[in-house]
């Protein structure tokens, strides 16, 4: 079983400091203050993917409504394939911008 | 680009581990656990220690990494050969913060032109033929009435 990395990170300093019961409260706070530190910089390093995935969202929303009006209008069954090419077209355009998000790396 | 930025993340631990009265090679130890195997400056960091134990040679690891992870390595090197390293590393987090801050920020001025693309590519054409598609079809099936 894959096991969450901040959860084993949380158990292992709760088991060091199980070992370490002299260093307890110094230890808990220097992992309270790490974790809040890596907090507030992943929420500012989180706007790149948040913003990627609030256009790829609204896009997605946009063509369902198309689509269902399109459908409503015109029929399903004439008009499959053509619906069927389009929704195609329109889901690689999405796996990229989702994917591409996700492989950023830093550079930094 | 989700999480922290890996010499950040190890510069974070390194902090830590002297905080609470541990050596940095404890810190940057459990740096190198804790990173998953993506991370190529864990692996970087794995090296430099194993290099490092054993006296060996550890600047050409420092080729092709940008220069706060140089900066990084070479204050850790100082630090396990016992020198005070502490104000070095608050230093030297607070460059590497602006420097994300920086790569954030050019990235979201780049972000429009970069999802052009996709969006172009596959999803404004996705959108033409949905739209115009069965009109045309419908265009074509009177005139031929």
């Amino acid at each position: 079983m894959r096991i969450d990395p901040f959860v084993r990170e949380f158990v292992d300093e709760l088991a060091l400091i199980d070992r370490h019961p002299h260093l307890a409260v110094r230890r808990l706070e220097t992992f309270r203050d790490k974790i809040e530190i890596e907090e507030s910089f992943r929420r500012r390093s989180g706007q790149v993917l948040a913003r990627i995935r609030a256009q790829s969202s609204v896009m997605t929303g946009l063509y369902l409504a198309v689509s269902a009006f399109m459908i409503a209008k015109f029929g399903w069954s004439a008009n499959a394939k053509l619906f069927a090419i389009a929704t195609t077209s329109f889901g690689i355009g999405a796996i990229w911008l989702w994917c591409g998000g996700r492989n950023l790396k830093w550079k930094v | 680009m989700e999480g922290l930025a890996p010499p950040l993340k190890c510069l974070l631990e390194v902090q830590a581990a002297i905080r609470n009265g541990e050596a940095i090679r404890a810190g940057l130890t459990r740096y190198a656990q804790l990173s998953s195997a993506r991370d190529e400056f864990a692996s970087v960091v794995r090296s430099f220690l194993f290099a490092w134990e054993r006296s060996q040679p550890w600047r050409h690891l420092l080729e092709g990494q940008s220069a706060h992870r140089r900066a990084l390595l070479e204050v850790f090197a100082c630090g396990l050969a016992g020198q005070s390293v502490a104000s070095q590393l608050d230093a030297l987090r607070i460059e590497i913060e602006k420097a994300c801050d920086a790569e954030i920020g050019a990235y979201l001025e780049m972000l429009p032109l970069k999802m052009l693309a996709p969006l172009l590519l596959f999803q404004f054409p996705a959108f033409l033929l949905l739209m115009f598609g069965p009109l045309l079809r419908h265009l074509i099936q009177e005139i031929n009435r």
